[in-house]
């Protein structure tokens, strides 16, 4: 039997080298480093703790299964986190068809919108400190529709082109413009009305 | 532009640096001259770089212990559920499909094309061999059977028959 591997001490690319050649323990290391990183797009995304957990362990499934055709083109976080991007997109798909299309989002999607453009308010965070900005924020961002989030996630988070998101949304570069559009106009209008509550819980607890 | 959507739309896409050079002047300009332009740009101008600046990502951690999500992944991928299986097996075959097509058939068309060429060259041999074996042929008209033509390859002489009279004169 051969000395003790400390798995802790490897970098990614042993680990990854290692797992490839079947070594379950390699591959529990790399999972112990980005299973944070995982659940927190998949948190992102779908904003339900079980759903999150269920979709990032199927993402290493997944990796685990296709790690061979992993060649280094790019990190291995970055490798399996598209993974769990991609079964994220699947499940606001799913939803999506699931759900009957309002006028609104038809409108939306066609683009006929433009009476219900109002004005924006450019900061509606300002004043406040980064800690409370992250924690408005967060709660806007899950307020927002799947597929805003998805949008926002996409093209904020992950950095993808317009043309990149429309490829793996399967929809229409006009479609992806006006959507962001509308994502960013409704996190803005999220963070307002959370901002209005929290200052009208303040006003009533002081008088 | 054609309308006020069209125009936020390109103004968000300038931001976002998705534009051309050409509509990259054409919204520079909107913005040094119209302020509602101003307005849409701070606005997205902010909300990127807030966005950003907050890492909103990385808020979470796993809401059970390592060892239980660990223990989840390992019983997928060591027992894997009937579904796994299946879908496992379907994927297994497309792989193996999509291995024979890549090697098989490149192997098919050039063994076709061997073929091809055999067949091919025993046709022209046979045909050759038919040619040169040729010493001699004899004509002999369908619509006059009177006319006989005679031609010798290797002496290099063509002798005709007439019937005289013509048949039918």
């Amino acid at each position: 039997m051969g000395p003790k591997i400390n798995y802790e001490a490897l970098d990614d690319e042993a680990l990854v080298k290692a797992a490839q050649g079947g070594d379950m323990e390699a591959f529990e290391e790399l999972v112990r480093r980005y299973s944070n990183l995982l659940y927190n797009r998949a948190m992102a995304f779908v904003r339900e703790q079980d759903a999150a957990l269920d979709i990032s362990q199927e993402a290493w499934v997944r990796a685990w299964r296709g790690l061979r055709k992993f060649k280094g083109d790019c990190a291995f976080a970055t490798w399996v986190t598209r993974i769990v991007t991609n079964l994220c997109i699947d499940y606001v798909r799913r939803i999506q068809r699931n759900r009957n299309l309002s006028i609104e989002a038809l409108e939306e999607e066609i683009g006929g919108v433009e009476r219900l453009v109002d004005p924006i308010e450019v900061d509606p965070l300002e004043g406040l400190t980064v800690e409370e900005q992250r924690l408005v924020l967060r709660e806007a961002l899950g307020q927002l529709t799947e597929v805003h989030r998805a949008v926002i996630i996409l093209h904020e988070f992950e950095n993808l082109s317009y043309k990149e998101i429309a490829k793996i949304m399967g929809c229409s570069l006009g479609t992806v413009m006006s959507r962001l559009f509308y994502a960013r106009r409704s996190l803005a209008a999220a963070v307002r009305e959370i901002l209005r509550k929290r200052n009208e819980k303040q006003n009533g607890q002081i008088t | 532009m054609k309308n006020r959507m069209d125009k936020l739309l390109k103004i968000q896409a300038y931001f976002d640096n998705e534009l051309g050079p050409a509509e990259a002047r054409e919204i520079e300009q909107l913005l040094v001259s119209e302020t509602e332009a101003q307005r849409i740009g701070d606005f997205i101008h902010k909300h990127r770089e807030t966005l950003r600046k907050l890492d909103l990502e990385h808020g979470y951690s796993l809401p059970i212990p390592f060892e239980v999500y660990w223990a989840g992944i390992r019983s997928r991928i060591t027992q894997p559920s009937m579904i796994d299986v299946i879908s496992g097996a379907i994927l297994d075959f497309v792989e193996r499909v999509r291995l024979i097509r890549r090697t098989v058939a490149p192997v098919t068309v050039i063994a076709v094309c061997l073929i091809l060429c055999i067949l091919a060259g025993n046709a022209l041999t046979r045909y050759r061999s038919r040619v040169s074996n040729t010493k001699f042929e004899i004509v002999a008209l369908v619509k006059d059977p009177g006319v006989v033509t005679y031609r010798d390859w290797t002496q290099g002489v063509t002798l005709m028959w007439f019937p005289y009279p013509a048949n039918g004169e």
